[in-house]
C-alpha cells in the first residue's frame, strides 16, 4: 500500500525540518533537504514494518542532511542563518559549535555510514545502544566503526564509553 | 535516567513514540521538558501553517515521479489526479496519457541561460515549438525545463485572460545538466488568445506563492517580466493560439 505522504509529513514533518535546520543551517537548504526525506521514506517505506517512522525519519534526516553538506560546506556565516539558528531553537550554542567542529573534523575523512554514527553518538547524544539500535547494527558494530574513527575523535577530544 | 532529556527524545514523545530506555518519568524528572516541549508544539503549528501539509505532499511526489522518470527513460505514465486537477484550470483537459517521452538525451548546458523547452506531437511526430510559435486548442504539448546550473525552479503559466496558475507542485530540484521534463504533457485549450509560460529558478528553493503573485499580477499582458524577488531568474515561452 502506496504511503499517504500528506499524513506522515503532517505529524513529522515539523520534527524532520527542525533536524534539517540544526543541521544545515540554512532554511531553504532546509526546506529541500526535508522533501528529499520524505521522497527517500517512499523508497525505504518497507522499513516502517519494523521501525518506528521518528526514528526511520531521524535516520533518513540526519544522512540527506550530511549528504548536502558534504556537498555545499555550508556554514553560518550570514544574519539570515543566523536568524534560522534561533528559530531552530537550538539554545545551546556549544552544542552547535560542538556539531559544526565535529562535522568538519568528519567530512571526507570517514565513510558515509561511519560519519552518521559519529554524528548520532557525540552529536544528538545517543549512548552505543540507542545509536546501535538507529541504525540496525550491533553495539559492538557501532563501537568498532567509532575506533576506526580513533584518530580523529582525538583530535576532537572526544572518547567513545568505557567497554561495560 | 537522570540529567537533560536530548531533543531527540522529546521530538519522538511528541509523537508518541518514546524510545526504549526512556519513560515518563525520565521527562518529568528534567525540569526544561515542559517548556522545550511547548515550544515544539508552537514551532509545529507555524511550520504546518508555513508549509501546507498538501503542498510539500504534491512536491514530494512530484519529486520522486521525476526521480523515477529520470531511471526510466522510457515509459508512457499516467498522469497523477492531483495533478491533473491542478492543470484543468490553465490549460483545459490534461491528457490522459503522456504522449511524449520525459527526458530525452542530456545536452551541453554551459553558458546556456535557464529556459523552458516546448514539445508538440503532431503528425509529422514530436517537433520543438520555438518562441511565439502558433498551435491549436487541442494540440498537446510537454515542457522541459532547462536549468543550465541553476539547482531549483518552478513554471506558471497564462493563458492571456488574467488567470495563472502554477504548473508545478511547489519548486523541482532540478538536474545539474540536460533538462527536467514536468511531470505532465498539457492540452491547450480554447481560453485566452495565448498560453504563456514562465519558468523561474534560483541557486535557492524559493517560495511559489510570490512568482504566483506576481504572475497574476502581470494579468494579461503578454511581454511584461515578473516582478520577482531578488535573486529569482525569469524566461518566458509564448505560444499564440490560433485556429
Amino acid at each position: 500500500m502506496a504511503l499517504d505522504v500528506e499524513s506522515h509529513y503532517r505529524r513529522y514533518g515539523p520534527q524532520v525540518l527542525r533536524r534539517c535546520r540544526f543541521l544545515l543551517r540554512d532554511e531553504s537548504l532546509a526546506l529541500d533537504a526535508m522533501q528529499d526525506v520524505f521522497v527517500e521514506l517512499l523508497r525505504y517505506q518497507d522499513r516502517l514494518r519494523s521501525v518506528a517512522p521518528s526514528s526511520l525519519l531521524h535516520q533518513i534526516a540526519t544522512h540527506v542532511c550530511l549528504n548536502k553538506l558534504r556537498g555545499a560546506r555550508r556554514r553560518p556565516e550570514d544574519p539570515e542563518d543566523e536568524r534560522v539558528l534561533q528559530i531552530a531553537g537550538a539554545e545551546d550554542v556549544e552544542q552547535r559549535t560542538f556539531a559544526q567542529r565535529m562535522l568538519d573534523g568528519l567530512f571526507g575523512r570517514v565513510p558515509a555510514s561511519s560519519r552518521d554514527i559519529a554524528v548520532l553518538h557525540f552529536v544528538d547524544g545517543m549512548t552505543l545502544e540507542q545509536t546501535a539500535a538507529e541504525v540496525g547494527m550491533s553495539v559492538s558494530g557501532v563501537r568498532k566503526r567509532l575506533r576506526g574513527m580513533a584518530a580523529i575523535l582525538k583530535e576532537l577530544n572526544l572518547e567513545t564509553e568505557e567497554e561495560p | 535516567m537522570s540529567g537533560r532529556i536530548p531533543d531527540w527524545v522529546l521530538e519522538r514523545h511528541l509523537v508518541g513514540e518514546l524510545p526504549k530506555g526512556f519513560s515518563e518519568a525520565d521527562l518529568a524528572a528534567d525540569p526544561t521538558v515542559p517548556e522545550r516541549l511547548e515550544r515544539m508544539r508552537t514551532e509545529n503549528e507555524e511550520i504546518l501553517k508555513r508549509h501546507p501539509p498538501a503542498v510539500v505532499a504534491a512536491n514530494v511526489r512530484a519529486r520522486a515521479e521525476a526521480r523515477n522518470a529520470e531511471r526510466r527513460p522510457v515509459m508512457v505514465r499516467l498522469v497523477p489526479v492531483a495533478i491533473a486537477a491542478l492543470l484543468i484550470a490553465v490549460v483545459g483537459p490534461v491528457v490522459v496519457r503522456q504522449m511524449i517521452q520525459p527526458g530525452g538525451p542530456d545536452i551541453l548546458t554551459k553558458g546556456m541561460e535557464p529556459h523552458l523547452e516546448v514539445l508538440s506531437k503532431g503528425e509529422a511526430g514530436v517537433v520543438a515549438l520555438a518562441p511565439g510559435a502558433k498551435a491549436r486548442p487541442g494540440n498537446v504539448v510537454q515542457l522541459r525545463i532547462v536549468g543550465a546550473g541553476a539547482a531549483y525552479g518552478a513554471v506558471v503559466a497564462m493563458d492571456g485572460t488574467g488567470a495563472a496558475e502554477l504548473l508545478t507542485p511547489g519548486t523541482l530540484q532540478l538536474p545539474h545538466g540536460g533538462s527536467l521534463p514536468l511531470p505532465d504533457a498539457l492540452e491547450l485549450d480554447d481560453k485566452g488568445p495565448y498560453e504563456r509560460f514562465v519558468l523561474v529558478t534560483s541557486d535557492r528553493a524559493f517560495e511559489t506563492a510570490d512568482v504566483l503573485a506576481a504572475a497574476r499580477k502581470v494579468g494579461a499582458d503578454q511581454v511584461a517580466k515578473l516582478e520577482l524577488p531578488s535573486g529569482l531568474q525569469q524566461s518566458s515561452f509564448l505560444i499564440v493560439k490560433g485556429p
